[in-house]
């Protein structure tokens, strides 16, 4: 018996649904700074990877929280496969920016990993050898095994990095939100990234991931989002921004 | 050696000694075990706010004639609930908040206490009164550290999520406000317990220290709750052994042992790493 954590624990998605769709969303912080998101209207389609570019404040980080369920938004509708933010807690998994976790919390890298597997437990239960098989082939495959037992505090920034995408792979979401991953963290965590979003999406999961780093996003991402002020300035597939870009910097 | 086990022995053929040996092993226990979330979940504030704000409430049922423990533990839960719900308003920091109606309360039990004329009394709940410990308040003593404890265990996983990534535990659907209302609760309940070993002023003492030394020790939350436990226990009885022989507060001698070995593990850390 699963005692879940929240009533709405598992709502399946509309079939042929989008990933993401906003409709006039506003999300106001304080009023006289005027709106902190406002998108009048973003799909992103299932099974892509979609990058979130812009400037520091541009609503990146705020938009990832609200598809996350952690904002509260007010006004407009967000649909998450076709339901309602927070329907259900399985697919969406969420990979906060780095300094939102109190890295020196006394607890193994391996148990750290483990709390992805949590939303599948709900209340009173623990582990199975399932799960621990899960982990462990996680924590492999992102070359964090000889760390598996450390304290999370030992980890690099890269290590932490591959560590929350570790945990999202064992939650086994489908929706996965990424908030600066790519900052601080050595060239070959960057391409084990990538190569995992790669291989997620072609298990048909989505990705949709804030980034400063537009250094190699036309291979990296299908689709490019820009944010300025709050408001969505352009959507258009890498292939097109990559030309777009290549021709600015003809002229 | 048969004179070191007749020294280490013989306070406790007294029957209060018994039972104080008893209380003080029990709520060190229970208190370096949850003191692991008071150190890590940075709450030595709280708990030195919890235990300050029972003192009105015990002044309150003496006054009535009603039970003293009773009286600390509603104001104690009437606390925690406060701060809960301060935690959600935002618009006091949440530090100052406390600071304000925590000296507020603690200074409205002294000014009851004022009235009353017979002070002495109540002086057991500023510095403790482990010598005696009655066996039915032992009793309750034991219920509140078992409550406390499965508890915790029930709720293990979430308290430690909660603990270094809230945000995870929401996105999944835990509400980290109410794990922590829960977790002041039970702070709330061990602190009532606290001030009877070592008083209001020392009780934060018996929370911190303990869990801060093993903290330093061991890389596993359960393993630190554990240690801490240890430390505590042990500090409990020694004290208790120093304030029979040499006649000073069992309380402060509590406290100060603790403090002995948490000053012990902070040179080996030293001389290790050097």
């Amino acid at each position: 018996m699963i005692f879940h954590y929240s009533g709405r624990h598992h709502v399946d998605s509309v079939p042929g649904a989008d990933a993401v769709n906003i409709r006039d969303l506003r999300v106001v912080y304080d009023a006289s700074q005027g709106d902190a998101l406002n998108c009048a209207a973003l799909d992103i389609p299932a099974g892509i990877r979609a990058a979130l570019i812009g400037p520091n404040g541009a609503g990146k980080s705020t938009l990832l929280k609200t598809l996350a369920g952690l904002q509260a938004y007010d006004a407009g509708t967000v649909t998450i496969y076709g339901r309602p933010v927070r329907a259900c807690h399985h697919r969406v998994a969420y990979l906060p920016q780095r300094g939102e976790i109190d890295w020196r919390f006394p607890i193994t890298v391996r148990r750290f990993v483990m709390t992805g597997r949590y939303v599948h437990f709900g209340w009173f239960r623990n582990p199975q050898r399932y799960d621990d098989v899960l982990v462990d082939q996680t924590l492999q495959r992102l070359g964090l095994g000889a760390v598996a037992d450390r304290r999370i505090s030992d980890l690099s920034g890269g290590q932490q990095q591959r560590a929350l995408l570790a945990r999202a792979i064992v939650q086994e979401a489908e929706l996965l939100l990424l908030d600066e991953p790519f900052n601080n963290v050595d060239p070959e965590t960057r391409l084990l990234i990538c190569t995992i979003l790669d291989e997620l999406q072609q298990l048909g999961r989505t990705a949709i991931v804030a980034t400063h780093d537009l250094s190699r996003i036309h291979q990296e991402f299908d689709l490019i989002i820009s944010l300025r002020a709050g408001a969505v300035v352009g959507q258009q597939a890498a292939e097109l921004y990559h030309q777009a870009a290549v021709g600015e910097s003809y002229e | 050696m048969s004179n070191l086990w007749q020294w280490l022995v013989a306070p406790f053929a007294y029957q209060f000694m018994q039972n104080a040996l008893l209380a003080s092993l029990l709520i060190a226990a229970t208190c370096g075990i949850i003191g692991s979330y008071v150190v890590l979940r940075r709450l030595a504030f709280i708990g030195d706010a919890l235990a300050h704000t029972a003192l009105p409430g015990v002044v309150i049922a003496y006054m009535n004639g009603w039970s003293l423990v009773g009286g600390a533990l509603a104001a104690g839960i009437m606390t925690a609930l406060g701060i809960g719900w301060m935690a959600r308003k935002n618009t006091l920091r949440e530090d100052t908040a406390i600071g304000v109606i925590f000296t507020a309360m603690f200074a409205l039990g002294i000014l009851l206490m004022s009235r009353l004329q017979s002070f002495r009394d109540l002086s057991h709940i500023l510095f403790g009164n482990i010598l005696g410990v009655q066996s039915q308040e032992l009793w309750l003593m034991t219920g509140v550290a078992l409550v406390v404890l499965i508890v915790l265990i029930l709720f293990h996983k979430e308290l430690e999520l909660t603990s270094f990534d809230s945000t995870h535990a929401e996105v999944i659907g835990i509400q980290s406000n109410r794990l922590r209302t829960m977790l002041l609760i039970l702070l709330a309940f061990t602190v009532v317990t606290g001030i009877q070993v070592v008083g209001v002023v020392l009780t934060s003492a018996l929370l911190v220290t303990p869990a801060a030394a093993a903290s330093m020790i061991t890389s596993d939350l359960r393993r630190m709750m554990m240690v801490s436990a240890v430390i505590g226990a042990g500090s409990a009885f020694v004290g208790l052994l120093l304030s029979y022989y040499f006649a000073v507060s069992t309380g402060a001698a509590i406290v100060l042992t603790c403090t002995a070995v948490f000053g012990v593990i902070v040179l080996v850390n030293w001389i290790r790493k050097r």
